[in-house]
């Protein structure tokens, strides 16, 4: 009984240490896109031989990446960067949360869903429609692009 | 048999090393040494870690009846001393890397250890990342040919435990490379990010747990190389921070390709013991395809370079 509540104890204390230096390390704006040209760079870093055009979200947690070969998504993940190209059936819908939000859903139960929140209006029902266009077509994943 | 002193022992070192979280934190926010930890990331690698050690508490029943069934028919009668213990941890880290290896190359392996690879980050807490389905594979399993050549099932317990202790703390950037020999001969933080690695040249190599001779006896071998900086986690990284999803997404990745139409069985059984990527339409994404595909590129580059030169 002695051991479990020193495990007990020492687990807790050390849950506590942990979260509480985890809060005072926490510097959440590491990771933002501050320019087009940064976000394709990023995305290259995944698909090293997309080129194209990219819209940025409000926050610059992520960016819709316009390729040669169909739209791309950038999205903050933790501290680092997650990059997929967009076609169905992955891309399984596509709603608007807000005006400027949009949610996208995917037939991926390792990334079920991105958010995205878009500096105006236009912005976001122009990337909806975009979006919505691909979900309806069908379209299967461009083969012509490699994930690094 | 071991004494109970010595699994007391292994449970203080346990905390010993789950104390050095904090300190990597703390040595790592003065910036002299590099070392990323994200709340969200970490708060995951704990649920893990907590759910591994409940799932391990309601199924190693089943693992412990296999070894002691082993045991009761062994071959012969290994007493525990200083030499035989030396031999069963010189075995039982031939046994990981043999396992570590299958985990890697076949995908209903794969599932259950993919968990460990899926954080981007890599530090001590990472180590906390551990599958909540290890006892369901089968490979535990690999346990029981120790018991029935006659080691002791405590023994063989107590090599396995200090085995994965030493693993903890290779789960670190703030390491850069320890003394030639010492890189030579045993698993250290420059090999284990090349194992958490997703860049192509670094993909299924160093399996090693303890003593890295395996990687260098059967070709795994791969050094971390400066030009080239580890990127971690997945080849197809997870966009959740869900326990469940993150424990489970490999198993819905298989039974979703399970219910495709029209496959062969030969087709159904590549999706299941297959490479992990692997896939019956040519678009593949396993380690040979990327290399291939990465030396492609570079060759691609490197024809374009000549060119401008010319």
């Amino acid at each position: 009984m002695k051991e479990l509540l020193f495990s007990i104890g020492v687990n807790l204390v050390l849950g506590v240490l942990l979260f509480a230096l985890l809060l005072w390390k926490r510097r959440p704006d590491t990771v933002r896109l501050l320019s087009e040209t940064d976000a394709l760079a990023e995305f290259q870093r995944h698909y090293p031989e997309a080129t194209g055009t990219a819209t940025l979200s409000a926050d610059g947690l992520a960016a819709l990446i316009e390729t040669a070969s169909g739209p791309g998504l950038l999205v903050a993940h933790a501290r680092r960067w997650n990059a997929r190209m967009l076609a169905a059936p992955e891309l399984t819908a596509v709603s608007a949360r807000d005006e400027t939000s949009l949610e996208l859903r995917f037939a991926d139960f390792g990334w079920p869903r991105a958010r995205l929140r878009f500096a105006d209006r236009e912005t976001a029902s122009r990337c909806r429609a975009r979006l919505e266009t691909l979900v309806r077509s069908g379209t299967a994943a461009p083969a012509d692009l490699h994930h690094a | 048999m071991p004494d109970t002193a010595y699994f007391h022992a292994t449970d203080l070192v346990q905390l010993g090393l789950l104390l050095l979280i904090p300190l990597e934190i703390l040595v790592a926010s003065t910036a002299r040494v590099r070392a990323e930890y994200d709340l969200r990331d970490t708060l995951a690698n704990i649920a893990m870690s907590v759910g591994s050690i409940f799932f391990w508490g309601m199924y190693s029943g089943i693992f412990m009846t296999a070894v002691w069934f082993a045991y009761r028919h062994r071959l012969a009668d290994v007493p525990f001393n200083a030499w035989s213990f030396v031999i069963a941890f010189v075995l039982e880290d031939l046994r990981y890397y043999l396992w570590h290896r299958i985990s890697h190359r076949s995908r209903w392996f794969w599932a259950s250890h993919v968990i460990h690879h899926s954080s981007q980050h890599f530090n001590l807490s990472t180590n906390l990342r551990q599958s909540w389905t290890s006892q369901f594979s089968g490979l535990i399993l690999m346990n029981v040919p120790m018991a029935f050549i006659g080691f002791h099932p405590s023994t063989v317990a107590l090599a396995f435990t200090v085995n994965l202790l030493y693993q903890f703390w290779i789960h670190t950037e703030t390491i850069d490379k320890m003394p030639r020999w010492f890189e030579w001969l045993l698993n250290t933080p420059s090999h284990h990010r090349v194992h958490h690695a997703s860049n192509a040249r670094y993909l299924d190599a160093n399996y090693a747990g303890v003593f890295m001779i395996w990687d260098r006896l059967f070709g795994t071998f791969v050094p971390e190389q400066i030009e080239e900086p580890p990127r971690y986690g997945l080849v197809k990284n997870l966009g959740t921070v869900n326990p469940i999803r993150i424990a489970l997404h490999e198993y819905v990745g298989i039974a979703r390709d399970q219910a495709r139409r029209g496959l062969s069985l030969r087709q159904r059984l590549g999706y299941f013991f297959g490479p992990p990527g692997w896939r019956h339409d040519g678009r593949q994404t396993t380690t040979a395809s990327l290399r291939a595909a990465e030396a492609a590129r570079r060759e691609q580059s490197g024809g374009a370079r000549e060119m401008r030169h010319a």
